[in-house]
């Protein structure tokens, strides 16, 4: 393997890096993602409690799962608030209020 | 190493099924105290005002509309989600964490025995970024698995990207399926973008005897190249449109390098028929050279065998910037080129006609179904619509005459 490694570089045929577009429909499918959606959906519609935290758990495997370069952080932001909005409804009493509501209690 | 990780997994898996035993335990004893408190009340009923009655009932079912609430009675444990749930996630982080870690020691490896190499063959090497910043870490972390590199300035090419993609061990759930199945393997993946004008018409692989098949599919490497009898170290093999590209390529030099690290030979690609971006490209370069490489098992310790290969792209843009064709040879591959490109446009057409005519013929069956399950009077309405569509295409389609 002969190299001139003197003569190899070349300041002045610098390319800068520039970062390839990214393909939204190639990107490939976050499904930890995905279940994180549901059973936040269900923890806080249905109530259940048991799955408010396997959704936490699935969108801290979706975060850590993200690349920088193809990352949607307007995404992942809305997944994250809504895991977390799932888990603090599912804990803060408001469907017992909204029940005692609906019954005439309150 | 393999004991450190099996151990780790046993450990995890322990953590994981104590969590499990925690959350049915404290279910368990939620059902019973509750149980307790309905059998207390249907004793106390008989002897209580009915105020206390109703007190009662209310603690022992709780809330009807709250579904899978924790019940108010008192002595009952009912966070046995929540610890499950937080052992789980604490579990998780503190693999985050470490996997982290180890994949960062494996770039830091790959950086301590090749970025030496890129760096005195390049003007600029660094880490794959639009800004990065003067003295960083070499490499980019993508993500916690993904690192990539980026080095410019150099004759014959424009620019050489690396991209490491290490085993997801940040990532609990696939560390514990990949024991089961092993998954993905650490690989490096280099590219380099070449000038234009500093490369020939040439098509060349190196490969795997086992991987001939699919990528002979993939990369159409036998439309344009054949099997090459150049010794190479078993199991690899060399495709090439020209022989003595890959003659030249293939010195005794590179020969030894491959077969210093034979086993993490995956794919060596030259091409001037590229259709996948280059990182660091935005336009996508036609004429590009790819190395698919394996890391060697316990990368972080074993990296410096992989050092011989990193010499290989170099050598390899010097040798083909130096590879003239003969006019002959250059218009058998631009000729070559251009039957490809026919048979392409005649398949994509073929493709193209066959998916239109499975429409239409499903539009009619849609039609025939539809038409099937109609009145009378729908079908006769329906007969005069089409017969009046026809008449207007057809005064479309006729002459036109001139009004006077």
């Amino acid at each position: 393997m002969e190299q001139h490694s003197g003569q190899a570089k070349m300041p002045e045929a610098c390319v800068p890096f520039q970062q390839p577009p990214v393909d939204p429909l190639d990107s490939s499918a976050d499904f930890y993602g995905f279940a994180s959606l549901l059973l936040g959906s269900a923890a806080s519609y249905l109530g259940m409690r048991v799955c408010a935290w396997p959704a936490l758990l699935c969108c801290m495997v979706s975060l850590s799962n993200i690349k920088r370069s193809k990352a949607n952080y307007q995404l992942a932001l809305g997944s994250v608030a809504f895991c977390l909005i799932s888990l603090v409804t599912t804990y803060s009493g408001f469907r017992q209020k909204m029940s005692r509501a609906r019954k005439g209690e309150l | 190493m393999k004991a450190l990780r099996w151990g780790s997994a046993a450990l995890l898996l322990c953590c994981c099924c104590s969590a499990l035993f925690i959350a049915s335990a404290s279910e368990y004893n939620a059902g019973a105290d509750a149980e307790t408190a309905e059998a207390k009340a249907v004793s106390d009923e008989f002897t209580s005002s009915p105020e206390t009655i109703a007190t009662a009932d209310g603690g022992a079912s709780g809330d009807p509309g709250t579904g899978s609430q924790p019940s108010a009675a008192p002595g009952t444990d009912p966070w046995g989600y929540e610890l499950a749930g937080a052992i789980a996630c604490a579990i998780y982080l503190l693999n985050y964490i470490v996997g982290t870690w180890r994949n960062r020691q494996i770039a830091k490896a790959w950086v301590r025995h090749c970025h030496a190499v890129f760096a005195e063959q390049f003007a600029q090497a660094g880490p794959g970024v639009e800004s990065a910043k003067e003295g960083a870490f070499p490499l980019h972390a993508d993500a916690a698995d993904c690192y990539t590199y980026y080095a410019t300035g150099r004759r014959g090419c424009e620019s050489l990207s690396a991209t490491l993609q290490l085993a997801p061990r940040h990532n609990l759930v696939q560390t514990l399926v990949d024991m089961g199945f092993p998954g993905q393997k650490d690989a490096l993946t280099i590219e380099v973008a070449m000038k234009p004008d500093n490369m020939e018409p040439l098509v060349m692989a190196v490969l795997r005897k086992e991987d001939m098949t699919r990528a002979a599919g993939d990369l159409r490497l036998l439309e344009f190249g054949s099997l090459q009898p150049i010794k190479l170290p078993q199991p690899l093999v060399c495709v090439a449109e020209h022989a003595d590209a890959a003659s030249r390529l293939l010195t005794a030099a590179a020969v030894a390098a491959l077969g210093e690290c034979v086993d993490l030979v995956r794919l060596i690609h030259i091409t001037d028929q590229n259709d996948v971006p280059v990182l660091g490209r935005d336009a996508m370069p036609r004429k590009v050279l790819r190395f698919i490489l394996e890391l060697p098992p316990s990368p972080a310790a074993n990296m410096a065998q992989i050092a011989p290969l990193m010499r290989l792209p170099t050598a390899f843009v010097d040798a083909l910037s130096a590879f003239k064709l003969t006019s002959g040879a250059r218009a058998k591959s631009e000729k070559k080129r251009l039957d490809a490109i026919k048979t392409r446009v005649t398949e994509q057409h073929k493709e193209n006609l066959r998916r239109m005519q499975e429409l239409k013929y499903k539009k009619l069956q849609e039609e025939r179904e539809a038409y099937g399950k109609m009145t009378d009077a729908q079908k006769r309405k329906f007969d005069e619509k089409a017969e009046k569509a026809a008449k207007k295409s057809a005064a479309k389609a006729g002459p036109r005459v001139k009004k006077v």
